[in-house]
């Protein structure tokens, strides 16, 4: 046996651009902190408030304690004004409000609940899962703060503004204070950037964005269980008037989309590869109502449990699902890609594959499957069309991840 | 047989004087510590990566199985003895995500799942030549092998394990590795003077260049 075969072979290794290896590490840290926080229990407060205001007492889950968020070295926070907890992964009670390490802070009003879902060291996400939120995030060198409300995000630097959401009407508001956000959602195409002054409001009959001058402590309260009652004051209505808004998600169980029988996080099964689990609990809760109740967090981890089994049908009407309740999000977007590695890899259809792949990256030309998406494009076009059609994708593949997974056939394409 | 590196397989990954050893990053992640995950994968990512890949070839599944085997590790790391074997012990964890994932397609295969068996790999590019497509035929060679066979050759040849560490990874007597070893070398050397592009390597031409996927 020749040796030089044997250091071909050890010569050999995968290209690993720094891109596929800070994905590949983002999400490792992902699925690692999914398992921790699956394996601890999260407490569920029944809420006990008399009169009128029974429906202000609410469960408030925090994901991540105080010295959980010490330890993590990232953001830490601490909770004032609520009414009861078991000091660790919960909080249950009113007027609740999270002060942050670095200063920032969000007030829940009566009645709402939201839990702080992740924390890094230069920021945090807050998902605020029904009522009202008052948010001030202090500006301070490079921040990355996010709320996610629903199918909406809410991608923050430095400012300060009140969100709104009901789950039961879909109905999103958001009162710019100071400062500028961006807002990504259904039927946003791009993320909306909003700055001081203005108010989006969405619902099921459109979006609309304000200018009104309302002050953030004056915006409308959320009746209780509801959505905020008034209709946007509309001095002026800067764009996107009556844009529909894709159906919205339907009332969910509870507070992650989950029903109150399944004891599991669908993302959290992926990460330990427990596919046929979240196909079993899919199936017992019944398809038609998962697709219409789940997250996109859930319908997401379905498809990609399906698609790993090889349940080509259930994966195509998960990601198509995401696709239009969440159209818009990111999610919705990452669907795209998915169904194109569906149609790659399971349904053996190059030129479907093609369609979504393309469709992925006018849609998300930066994101998180770019490269991914515009080197399969590449492959399936040399692979379909020949050298001559693919050699434009690999330029401009190489123009764009010149050192990515793909760069290696892009140059054999473009020579 | 001629052995190209020294024994890799047990050594701790070196590093720098100002970050953690690899024991230190085991007991990180045993106390659940958030950094754990990336600075492990940080160190040992690119070295699990290259085993997957000179195992399977180009595949569009290596990824996916990268996050299987550092999953594994966060799943099982009480189970290490050894808190110094951890590149050991990601690579015994790699090696298991490699033999389940090749049973897999067989039974896919079987069950016409897929023509091959196998989520369809990337082209090569009709270009391709040089030391990338020698080792395209290298890679279809070995995927002729059994399992084990094709693990041993990998292993050995390709990782520079001592016989004794190749046979603890893939969990079997010392003898019945060098049989495996021993029919993975024949069919190698068989198939590869058939090998055009295999020719260089066979009649100890100098070759320049390792190949990337």
């Amino acid at each position: 046996m020749s040796g030089a075969l044997h250091e071909l072979l050890r010569k050999s290794g995968a290209d690993e651009s720094k891109r596929a290896h800070l994905e590949g590490r983002a999400k490792l840290v992902a699925a690692v902190t999914a398992m921790r926080d699956g394996g601890r229990p999260r407490a569920a407060h029944a809420a006990t408030v008399v009169g009128t205001l029974v429906a202000a007492a609410v469960v408030v889950l925090a994901v991540v304690g105080v010295w959980r968020a010490r330890e993590a070295q990232g953001i830490t926070y601490r909770i004032e004004g609520m009414s009861s907890s078991d000091g660790s992964s919960g909080v249950a009670g009113d007027a609740a409000r999270m002060v942050f390490s670095d200063g920032s802070t969000i007030a829940l009003d009566r009645g709402a609940r939201g839990r702080v879902s992740a924390t890094r060291g230069d920021g945090a996400t807050f998902a605020l899962d029904e009522g009202r939120a008052r948010v001030d995030v202090v500006h301070e060198g490079r921040k990355r703060w996010s709320v996610d409300a629903g199918p909406w995000a809410v991608e923050v630097t430095g400012t300060a503004f009140t969100l709104a959401w009901s789950v039961d009407s879909g109905v999103f508001d958001l009162w710019m204070d100071r400062g500028e956000v961006a807002v990504r959602g259904p039927n946003l195409a791009s993320p909306l950037v909003l700055g001081a002054g203005k108010h989006l409001h969405a619902d099921a009959r459109g979006l609309r964005v304000t200018t009104d001058g309302l002050e953030a402590n004056d915006a409308p309260a959320p009746p209780s269980g509801g959505s905020p009652s008034a209709e946007p004051s509309a001095s002026e209505v800067v764009e996107l008037d009556d844009v529909p808004v894709a159906a919205r998600p339907a009332p969910a169980d509870d507070a992650r989309g989950r029903p109150a029988h399944s004891r599991h996080d669908w993302s959290a099964l992926l990460a330990e590869g427990r596919y046929d689990e979240i196909r079993d609990e899919a199936r017992a809760e019944g398809e038609a109502r998962v697709l219409r109740r789940r997250s996109a967090g859930d319908l997401r981890a379905l498809g990609d449990a399906a698609r790993y089994t090889g349940d080509v049908p259930l994966a195509r009407s998960a990601y198509d699902t995401l696709r239009r309740r969440f159209l818009g999000s990111e999610d919705a977007r990452t669907a795209l890609f998915l169904l194109g590695r569906l149609a790659e890899e399971r349904e053996h259809d190059p030129a479907a594959a093609l369609r979504f792949y393309q469709a992925y990256t006018r849609e998300a030309p930066r994101g998180s499957f770019a490269a991914d998406a515009l080197g399969r494009t590449m492959a399936l076009t040399l692979k379909t069309q020949g050298k001559a059609a693919a050699r434009p994708v690999a330029a401009s593949y190489l123009d764009q991840f010149p050192s990515g997974s793909w760069s290696g056939m892009a140059r054999d394409i473009a020579r | 047989m001629l052995r190209l590196v020294p024994s890799a397989a047990a050594q701790p990954a070196p590093s720098a004087p100002d970050e953690p050893a690899d024991a230190e990053l085991v007991a990180m992640a045993r106390r659940r510590d958030p950094r754990a995950a990336a600075l492990i994968w940080d160190r040992h990512a690119g070295a699990v990566r290259d085993l997957l890949f000179r195992t399977m070839g180009r595949d569009t599944e290596i990824e996916d199985l990268l996050q299987e085997v550092f999953i594994g590790f966060f799943r099982n790391v009480e189970g290490l003895r050894d808190p110094d074997a951890l590149r050991a012990f990601l690579h015994g964890i790699a090696v298991r995500v490699v033999r389940s994932t090749l049973r897999k397609r067989r039974v896919r295969r079987f069950f016409h799942l897929t023509p091959t068996g196998e989520v369809p790999d990337v082209p090569s590019g009709r270009s391709e030549a040089g030391p990338r497509a020698a080792l395209t035929r290298l890679h279809v060679i070995l995927s002729e092998l059994g399992d084990r066979e094709r693990l041993a050759f990998v292993l050995r040849h390709g990782e520079g394990y001592e016989l004794t560490e190749a046979a603890e990874a893939l969990g079997c007597s010392l003898a019945t590795l060098k049989r495996a070893l021993a029919r993975a070398d024949e069919h190698v050397q068989r198939r590869a003077v058939s090998e055009p592009l295999l020719q260089p390597y066979l009649t100890g031409a100098r070759v320049e260049g390792g190949a990337r996927s």
